[in-house]
């Protein structure tokens, strides 16, 4: 939690992710370099790199943008959230080298990507040729599938580069999410990138075939979640009493050391149940807006189920030297039935709990 | 190929390229002794973290640049929770 700036949380978990990550990737690249210059497809190896580099980064943008949704369907699959971000960073260098190639002073490794394979000759800058020697932005056939994956490239760039928690805190919340939706803009230019360009000149069964794949998992599974969570928002919250308080449920819904989360207000609340006790606070995590609600109370803190940032139930505030505050509720108990104030005290307001019993 | 495509290819370039390099030069210096000044949360040498922070910050350098002049810091963020408790007493 933010005390002060971190930068990279690695632990050993998260290492081994990363090793997977990247030994799979590495796999992925030197099983396509085998199978494509084996099957002999008349392309020489530096057209058959690009396509396996860019067909990576493709195949992992994908996994990336399904595990948003996924986890909100299961939670067995938060693990995979925890190291979202090091997955966007390997992919967003996975498309430069599709683009721009691989040429490191320190290591031998050297790829050549599009820019050095197809632009480094003639007298023009690489660039300049990448944008200049096609312009026919009219023609469907030959349209210049480059600049769409240049553009979702920069997108991906911004991405990359904003990525650290400075960022959140600096652009704030709102902005960020807005920035980092841009993934889903740049996905479709991506899309567009590939049907325009590599599926009519390359006409390879499996790219139209992993294409349309894509393209309905993607978008299916999005609208299924967003359904599901829209139809838990609308659910109405119970009666409310003369002061305004919401009959929001029984004890006995709320599992130990667990919450329920209820739409009052507008937004989502929590309520925990730990120790005997009720607390109901906002259900938005200060660090990124995770579902603290969806999360549990390990040694008496709210600990968010994203990145693990905790909070005292009845303060609404990261216990000290911490400083994250989320606002609060007051909460009655009567008989077993939970009443909150739909009205929220500012953050880091202490209310007393209800005690059960 | 087009002469003026070429022309206003290399000039767009040039702009962005121009932008950046700008933005770069400020950033090495904002992460080195600005950014304690806009944003409490860095403390110490923290070298890696000072670094990271350098693509971002040649890409959105006018803000800080701005809130260096103006002598602000980050703002805190809001939700509709947030707002409502803010008006709620
Ligand atoms: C400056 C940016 C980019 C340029 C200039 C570029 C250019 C190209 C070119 C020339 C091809 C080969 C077309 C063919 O084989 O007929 C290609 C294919 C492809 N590109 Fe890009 N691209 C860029 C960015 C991206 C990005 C960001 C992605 C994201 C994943 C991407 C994904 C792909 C895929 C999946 C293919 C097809 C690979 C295959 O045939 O198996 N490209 N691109
Ligand atoms: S959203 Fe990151 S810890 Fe809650």
């Amino acid at each position: 939690m933010s005390v002060s700036y971190k930068s990279i949380q690695w632990n050993k978990q998260k290492l081994i992710y990363d090793a997977i990550l990247l030994a799979t990737v590495g796999l992925y690249i030197y099983i396509f370099l085998t199978v494509a210059s084996k099957t002999g497809t008349g392309l020489d190896l530096r057209g058959i790199r690009i396509r396996a580099y860019g067909s990576a980064a493709f195949i992992l943008l994908n996994i990336i943008l399904s595990i948003g949704p996924l986890t909100r369907l299961d939670k067995r699959f938060y693990p995979l959230l925890f190291n979202r971000r090091h997955m966007g960073v390997t992919f967003f260098f996975l498309a430069l080298i599709h683009a721009i190639g691989l040429n490191l002073p320190v290591l031998p490794l050297k790829v050549d990507g599009v820019l050095t394979w197809y632009h480094d000759f003639g007298n023009l800058e690489p660039l300049v040729s990448l944008f200049a020697s096609n312009v026919e932005y009219t023609d469907l056939i030959r349209f210049p599938f480059e600049s769409l994956g240049a553009a979702a490239l920069v997108i991906f760039f911004v991405m990359a580069a904003t990525s650290h928690d400075f960022w959140l805190v600096n652009l704030t919340a709102p902005i960020w999410k807005a920035l980092h939706m841009g993934v889903y803009l740049a996905y479709g230019l991506v899309v567009s990138h590939v049907i325009l360009g590599p599926i009519q000149t390359n006409q390879h069964p499996c790219l139209t075939i992993g294409m349309g794949i894509s393209l309905v998992w993607i978008v299916g599974l999005h609208l299924f979640t967003a359904l599901r969570e829209a139809n838990v928002d609308s659910q109405p919250a119970g009666p409310s009493d003369a002061s305004g308080f919401v009959d929001v449920g029984s004890v006995a819904d709320i599992a130990e050391n667990r919450a329920k989360i209820v739409t009052l207000a507008g937004e989502r609340v929590a309520i925990f149940k730990y120790d005997g006790k009720l607390s109901a606070v906002s259900n938005v995590c200060q660090h990124q807006n995770g579902p603290l609600g969806e999360g549990k109370v390990v040694d008496g803190c709210i600990t968010c189920p994203w990145h693990g940032y905790q909070y005292l139930p009845a303060e609404g505030a990261s216990p000290p030297p911490f400083t994250e505050k989320i606002p609060t509720f007051e909460v009655r108990l009567m008989g077993d039935r939970i009443w909150v104030d739909p009205i929220a005290k500012p953050p880091g307001t202490r209310v007393a709990p209800a005690i059960i019993g | 190929m087009n002469a003026f495509a070429i022309a206003l290819i290399e000039c767009l370039l040039k702009a962005v390229q121009i932008y950046f390099i700008a933005g770069l030069i400020f950033a090495i210096v904002f992460s080195l002794l600005g950014v304690q000044r806009t944003d409490p949360g860095a403390r110490g040498i923290a070298p890696f973290f000072r670094l990271i922070i350098i693509p971002g910050v040649s890409i959105f350098w006018p803000l800080f640049a701005l809130r260096l002049v103006q002598g602000k810091q980050h703002p805190i963020e809001k939700t509709a929770h947030r707002q409502a408790a803010k008006f709620s007493r």
